[in-house]
């Protein structure tokens, strides 16, 4: 037979060899893998792959130090979550903490010793050679020992009572009289107000609302995740609370009194009620008696002030009615153990030490200060590890302007609000160094900073963690390390001792890593020997008595393990230790000059049409690092409203010719901001509200910058007055529109 | 309600809105968990990917009489879901065997035609390719895999939270058909205890005595889409933002303005 | 060469000229391509829709150019079927102006769609109870329907009729034009229906959704009916442009009158049962999901006018106007009545597709608006232009009127 090989024949065959191919797998072989491609791209992120383990930790991101559960998968440290029966915040954790894994990572870490100057026209950071910035500034040191001006070197910490304190502490003390400063938040505020009128040492007040009837609280969110303690609701057993807050907040809105006070009447109003307590409600009682008529050094007594503090006078300014305040006070006289908080919006710094003053004197006349009442005194942490006396802490504003050659900022806490300005002017001329110990270019500490050493990130290293201010027992845990540490980060002590050594000095023993690993130890042994308190272990959720711990090998074990040591606040504060109008009885003078509210005393020249409020919101801080989910939040959500948002209510905005999410320029007697109106319905007329909080155009991209960029803090003044919550604003549509 | 008839298992989650105060956490977690991606700064207003929408609604007055309640919004997981039959690629599933609504990203080819079709706007697409800062992959979850650009995504009860649980069981030597108990990553993280989540067919379990509450409602109910999302509050004018535009306007005589 | 592929006898204009009038519009496809490579490459965020918008301009596009190109096969239905054989002189651009619509349109939607690379899904994991399915299925075998009936005309190029299997190709595919005619018309129908369908069905969108008629919702039928009401007005007014632009007599006028009144019968019975639709859905299906239809109407963007321009001016006006037998031959009143109808219907799939998505669901949800972006309308640009260069090569080089010769009495520009 031969081969007769035709075209037709081809064709055929072609033809049938397409159909027959049609019943072969082939075709749908590859329209499979076709499938398959578009849906493992390779471009697509791939997660770690391991077996799963969690760790136990205490956050870091922010003071009140909530327990953490990290998950790890293989190595990598992928999330956080919250830990049962945690004691610190009730076993919660913030968004903040949820997004700890991602500090890591986060866009603005630096990835070597940064620096930058600041005066050039393009102030970008770039990588130097880390020994050699170390010597030259070892050389600063020395210089400035040799000339005798150990005061011209500083350290801010902003996370005072850890173990990297007390190595600041001893290294400034080292450098021949350095200065240790720090820079209280709002809550730390609140509590130095309440230090400074006791005349008996090293006391801290735990106020805890669990044990009080009634509750009156100046502004904070009581029940909107306040230092993830939240009150109890009235109905549910808790306390009965009364709200003073000038806007209609969650808090306000749940509370089952809302004094609607203006902003800057809180200590007017707080004084009225103690007005209250002392002539009408509490007359008849000898301790408040004695405690009113207690002679201060200048002659002046409790009771003279008040004397100019009857509600029908405050009434006026503070727009409440004298019957809501006489009211309120005696709901307090009745409803004892009663408690008030201050405090304010913290995300606007201090409520001021006058305010707070005012109101931890109203604990005092309503009683219960001790173990038994709803305030509690526990020991301040210095005292609670008995650490040896160095260089006393004084507030960054006690530090003269224009006097450091070099300022360190201990930034390992992203997010406190502090100004940046604030902290340039403490340099000394252009020559000055402000050196940031932070691992982002950003923050607190990054922003302001010319030289950023790059410390671990959270969960990186072994840090304590004391109890933040205002908690209601004595607390103590370990920041574990639950993640391998970024191959260019440093350990701050390490990098101290080095510093040391570069400026001449002979490193002792008690500095560096192995001097912070053991002061850490230290510290678990100093609370072992004591006794007191108890361990709770997160990995079981058992409770354990320190007393039946026999070896301070045990406690440092299961400090490392996550474990927290709490203790209840079992001091007392005897009323002859206190001096209601503070020592010295300034504070009578102080009041007096608030008696018309806090916005009038601090209004500039120029007349704002509006009064801003700092603060509101999860604001952590001014120019915070926070995680990039945080965007959440801030960007796709719009639930935060973030430090370019201005809330201002329909009303006030629609009568300056402003439509929600214009663009605005918001200028004070500091400085002015590019915001976008939000209406917010929920503020009085004429006052209007912006986040301390992170810029949402900003996250995860620190990078961008605009020209007429102003932190809240120092758009409110905080580089010139201690309290900045409140300033006078105006407010125009921004032409331009590049918001 | 209709319910499967041999199912034993209908997972349900119950928000109560007296106890959120709007702080976010559900909304982060739910991002953390499930490797929801971040969109870049620059994108449009409402390209976000929040599973678990927080959603501000105010009674639209002024103050002082003005007050906010947030509502989280998660996929409802419908019995009569709108989106499942419009897909033309099947690439929107109920389980039976959980009531869940599950979506598959890797088959989706991105129409968009389901986040039309979804009342609560609980869909979201991949505008941009999903990108995590260097290094940050690391953080993500392997339970979860991570999307592509050009598809749709949304809540799915934390499906790779109920996997896990499932091996656990098995490891365990319980048989398959026992119900499997789990809490997804929002009710887990949640700081006030506003989220419960469980079976709602379990005989004397919290979901099904928290659904017949009187405070309880879901959000536009009489869509008939019947959601297995229900909300919980004591006050009435938050009650009513579950109804639709026009019955919320009755109830108040005034213009709500939503957040 | 250019020359030896003109029809013998058609009088068409210079090359250069010819060429010149296709530079505007090949600029409009380099945008068009311009903006399809950026989404193609980065994905679909130049675009302005977000997650509230997940239908934009390109859908509108769609629907539009399908509702108005359904003049290929309702009047090849027409033609074949009833036999009303005046018709035959619009059929060829009937078929050519459908294959532009469909075309177009699919090749929007792959721009659309999020994963290209994936639209086959839409057959290979098909859901059958989705109507995007049966759109994707009907619109696919529609446009190979539309393609057999493209080639003919094709075939009958005067180079290609030199090729013997062409000319036999031909001869017997316009025999089987009846059987395609007929399978192009129930495909057309499914599709125009499902696509009214796919709004109707949205349960969870009242301002879309309908109650059903067997198993279809009433804007399956209302779609049809409006896109077989307005596709002969649009094959009119092409035809009318063609005649103006190349300045020559193409189709007796009586053709053109017969195309109007067509759509004049058809627009008046689709407004009544639209107006009915209205009413039920306003009286009777709102109330029962808790809407009241007022609520949709109160935004800045879209007020009560949408209802009443959609009934009245696009409805109503065009009906009595191409209804009357002497205002049908009359070039203004038909160019008028023609206008309107095809605006009315794009303006119709502009409401469906865009007030659906921005009325509010939830209490708490916000108006919302949406302008398209500079890619959304650069790709809608390069599909118009397109449809305008397939359509004046096809008119260059084939005989698309079958009456030109005989009609031809001025000298044509293009």
């Amino acid at each position: 037979m031969t081969l007769d090989l035709t075209r037709r024949s081809l064709l055929k065959f072609m033809g049938g060899a397409v159909v027959g191919s049609v019943l072969s797998p082939l075709p749908w072989k590859l329209l499979d893998d076709a499938a398959i491609w578009t849906q493992n791209w390779s471009w697509i992120a791939r997660p770690p792959r391991g077996p799963v383990s969690h760790m136990f930790t205490t956050c870091q991101l922010c003071p009140v130090g909530c327990g953490m559960r990290a998950r790890l998968i293989g190595a990598s440290f992928v999330s956080a979550w919250p830990v049962v029966g945690d004691p610190a915040a009730a076993g919660t954790l913030c968004p903040l903490g949820l997004a700890a894994a991602q500090m890591r990572y986060h866009p603005s870490r630096v990835r070597g010793v940064a620096r930058r100057a600041r005066a050039a026209a393009d102030p970008a950071w770039r990588i130097v050679d880390a020994d050699a910035t170390t010597g030259e500034l070892g050389q600063r040191l020395a210089a400035c020992r040799s000339r005798g001006a150990g005061d011209s070197i500083a350290i801010v910490d902003l996370r005072p009572g850890r173990a990297m304190s007390r190595l600041y502490r001893e290294f400034l003390a080292r450098q021949g009289g350095g200065i240790y400063a720090t820079a209280p938040d709002a809550w730390q505020a609140s509590a130095a107000a309440f230090a400074g009128m006791a005349t008996v040492g090293a006391l801290a007040p735990a106020p805890d609302p669990a044990r009080a009837r009634t509750v009156l609280n100046f502004g904070a969110p009581l029940t909107a995740g306040w230092r993830g303690r939240d009150i109890v609701p009235h109905a549910a057993g808790g306390p009965r609370l009364i709200q003073v807050d000038p806007a209609a907040t969650i808090t306000a809105a749940r509370a089952d009194r809302w004094l609607p006070a203006r902003p800057g009447s809180e200590a007017p109003v707080a004084l009225a009620l103690a007005h209250v307590l002392v002539f009408e409600a509490l007359a008849a009682d000898a301790r408040v008696n004695a405690l009113a008529d207690l002679p201060h050094e200048n002659g002046s007594t409790l009771r003279t002030v008040l004397a100019d503090f009857a509600p029908e006078r405050v009434a006026a300014n503070s727009g409440l009615t004298p019957a809501q305040l006489r009211d309120t006070a005696r709901e307090l006289a009745a409803g004892r153990p009663a408690l008030v908080l201050g405090v304010g919006d913290a995300g606007g710094g201090p409520l001021g030490s006058e305010e707070e003053a005012a109101i931890w004197n109203l604990n005092l006349l309503l009683g219960a200060v001790g173990p038994d009442g709803a305030l509690g005194v526990r020991p301040a942490d210095t005292a609670l590890f008995d650490e040896p006396a160095g260089p006393a802490a004084r507030s960054l504003s006690d530090i003269p302007d224009g006097s450091l050659d070099v300022l360190l900022v201990d930034g390992s806490f992203p997010g406190v609000p502090v100004s940046a300005e604030q902290l340039r002017r403490k340099l000394r001329g252009p020559d000055g160094l402000l050196v940031a110990l932070s691992p982002y270019a950003g923050g607190a500490a990054g922003t302001p900073a010319d030289l950023i050493l790059p410390v671990f990130a959270p969960g990186e290293w072994v840090e304590d963690v004391p109890a933040p201010a205002l908690a209601a027992r004595s607390s103590y845990s370990w920041a574990t390390a639950v993640a391998v540490p970024a191959p260019f980060a440093l350990h701050p002590a390490e990098w101290l001792a080095q510093l040391e050594a570069a400026s001449g000095l002979v490193v002792p023993p008690e500095g560096g890593k192995s001097g912070h690993e053991a002061e850490l130890k230290r510290r678990a042994g100093v609370l072992q020997s004591r006794g007191s308190g108890q361990v709770f272990d997160p990995a079981d959720g058992n409770t354990t008595d320190v007393a039946a711990m026999s070896d301070p090998d045990l406690l440092a074990g299961a400090l490392a393990r996550g474990a927290r040591w709490s203790d209840k606040a079992t001091l007392t504060l005897a009323d002859r230790d206190v001096r209601p109008l503070g020592q010295g009885g300034g504070l009578a003078a102080r009041w007096r000059s608030l008696a018309g509210g806090r916005a009038d005393a601090a209004k500039p020249g120029a007349t704002g049409s509006l009064l801003l409020m700092a603060g509101g919101g999860l604001a952590p801080a001014a120019g915070a690092i926070t995680a990039p989910v945080l965007n959440k939040l801030y960007r796709e959500s719009g639930l935060q409203p973030g430090s370019r948002q201005l809330a201002v209510s329909a009303t006030t905005a629609r009568a300056l010719g402003l439509a929600e999410g214009k663009s605005a320029l918001l200028t004070t007697a500091h400085g002015r901001r590019r915001v976008k109106v939000r209406f917010d319905n929920s503020l009085p007329p004429d006052v209007a509200r912006i986040a301390a909080g992170p810029d949402p155009a900003d996250m995860g991209d620190p990078a961008a910058s605009a020209d007429d960029r102003t932190d809240i803090p120092d758009l409110c003044g905080a580089a010139e007055r201690p309290v900045w919550r409140l300033v006078r604003a105006d407010l125009q549509e921004a032409h331009d529109g590049n918001a | 309600m209709e319910t499967h008839s041999k199912a034993t298992v209908c997972y349900a989650m119950v928000i109560d809105l007296d106890k959120c105060v709007g702080c976010g956490t559900c909304n982060v977690a739910c991002a953390i968990e499930n490797n929801v991606s971040v969109p870049p700064p620059e994108a449009l207003e409402n390209r976000g990917l929040t599973w678990m929408r927080t959603q501000r609604v105010d009674n639209g007055k002024a103050w002082p009489d003005h007050r906010t309640v947030t509502v989280p919004i998660p996929c409802q997981h419908c019995e009569h879901a709108p989106c499942i039959h419009v897909c033309p690629v099947t690439a929107v599933q109920l389980d039976e065997s959980t009531g869940i609504i599950g979506q598959i990203p890797t088959r989706c080819m991105g129409c968009r035609y389901c986040m039309a079709a979804c009342p609560y706007h609980a869909r979201y697409f991949n505008w941009f390719d999903p990108k995590w800062p260097e290094g940050l992959q690391d953080t993500l979850n392997p339970d979860v895999a991570p999307r592509m650009r050009g598809v749709a995504e949304k809540c799915n009860f934390c499906h790779g939270r109920l996997d896990r649980a499932r091996e656990l069981a098995a490891a365990e030597g319980r048989p398959a058909a026992e119900p499997v108990h789990y809490t997804p990553a929002c009710a887990e993280a949640c700081p006030h205890g506003a989220i419960t989540f469980g079976n709602r067919l379990e005989e004397g379990g919290p979901i099904a005595a928290l659904e017949k509450k009187p405070e309880a409602f879901r959000l536009l109910e009489a869509l008939g889409t019947a959601p297995k999302v229900t909300y919980l509050s004591r006050e009435p004018w938050i009650r009513r933002i579950g109804l639709s535009r026009l019955d919320r306007v009755r109830g108040h005589g005034d213009g709500p303005e939503g957040a | 060469m250019d020359r030896q592929l003109i029809q013998r006898g058609l009088d068409r204009t210079t090359l250069p000229r010819f060429l010149l009038w296709l530079l505007p519009w090949l600029l409009l496809a380099a945008w068009g391509g311009t903006s399809a490579t950026q989404l193609f490459r980065d994905g679909l965020y130049h675009t302005n829709m977000d997650n509230r918008f997940a239908f934009g301009l390109w859908i509108i596009l769609d629907l539009a150019i399908i509702a108005l190109g359904a003049g290929a096969f309702f009047l090849g239905f027409m033609t074949y079927l009833m036999r009303r054989h005046e018709f035959k002189q619009v059929l060829n651009t009937a078929v050519i102006v459908g294959f532009v619509c469909y075309s177009g349109a699919i090749v929007t939607l792959a721009i659309d769609v999020g994963q290209p690379v994936r639209a086959w899904f839409a057959f290979w994991h098909a859901n059958v109870h989705s109507m995007l399915t049966e759109v994707t299925f009907c619109i696919t075998c529609y446009l190979l329907v539309l393609l057999i009936e493209y080639i003919p005309i094709v075939l009958k190029n005067r180079r290609l009729r030199t090729v013997p299997g062409a000319t036999v190709l031909e001869f017997n595919l316009h025999k089987l034009m009846v059987v395609f005619a007929g399978v192009g018309a129930f495909l057309s129908f499914f599709h125009q229906g499902s696509l009214g369908g796919m709004f109707g069905v949205l349960n969870g969108r009242p301002f879309a959704y309908r109650e059903g008629v067997g198993i279809w919702p009433t804007t399956f039928f209302l779609f049809i009916w409006s896109a077989i009401s307005a596709g002969p007005s649009f094959i009119m007014l092409i035809t009318m442009i063609v005649q103006g632009v190349t300045r020559k007599k193409l189709v007796d006028d009586f053709v053109l009158s017969r195309l109007g009144r067509l759509s004049g019968i058809l627009l008046s019975t689709y407004i009544i049962a639209k107006v009915a639709d209205t009413v039920v859905w306003i009286m009777v299906t709102l109330p029962g999901k808790g809407f009241d239809a007022a609520e949709f109407y109160r935004s800045d963007m879209f007020g009560a006018w949408v209802l009443f321009l959609e009934l009245t001016v696009f409805g109503l006006l065009p009906a009595t106007i191409l209804l009357n037998r002497r205002r049908v031959e009359k070039m203004p009143w038909l160019i008028a009545g023609g206008f309107l109808t095809c605006f009315g219907v794009a303006f119709n799939r502009f409401v469906f597709t865009l007030q659906t998505l921005s009325v509010p669901t939830m209490s708490f949800d916000r108006f919302m608006i949406y302008w398209p972006s500079q890619q959304e309308w650069g790709v809608l640009a390069g599909v118009v232009a397109y449809g305008v260069i397939l359509y004046s090569l096809s008119f260059r080089y084939l005989n698309l009127f079958p009456r030109e010769r005989e009609l031809q009495t001025t000298t044509g520009s293009n």
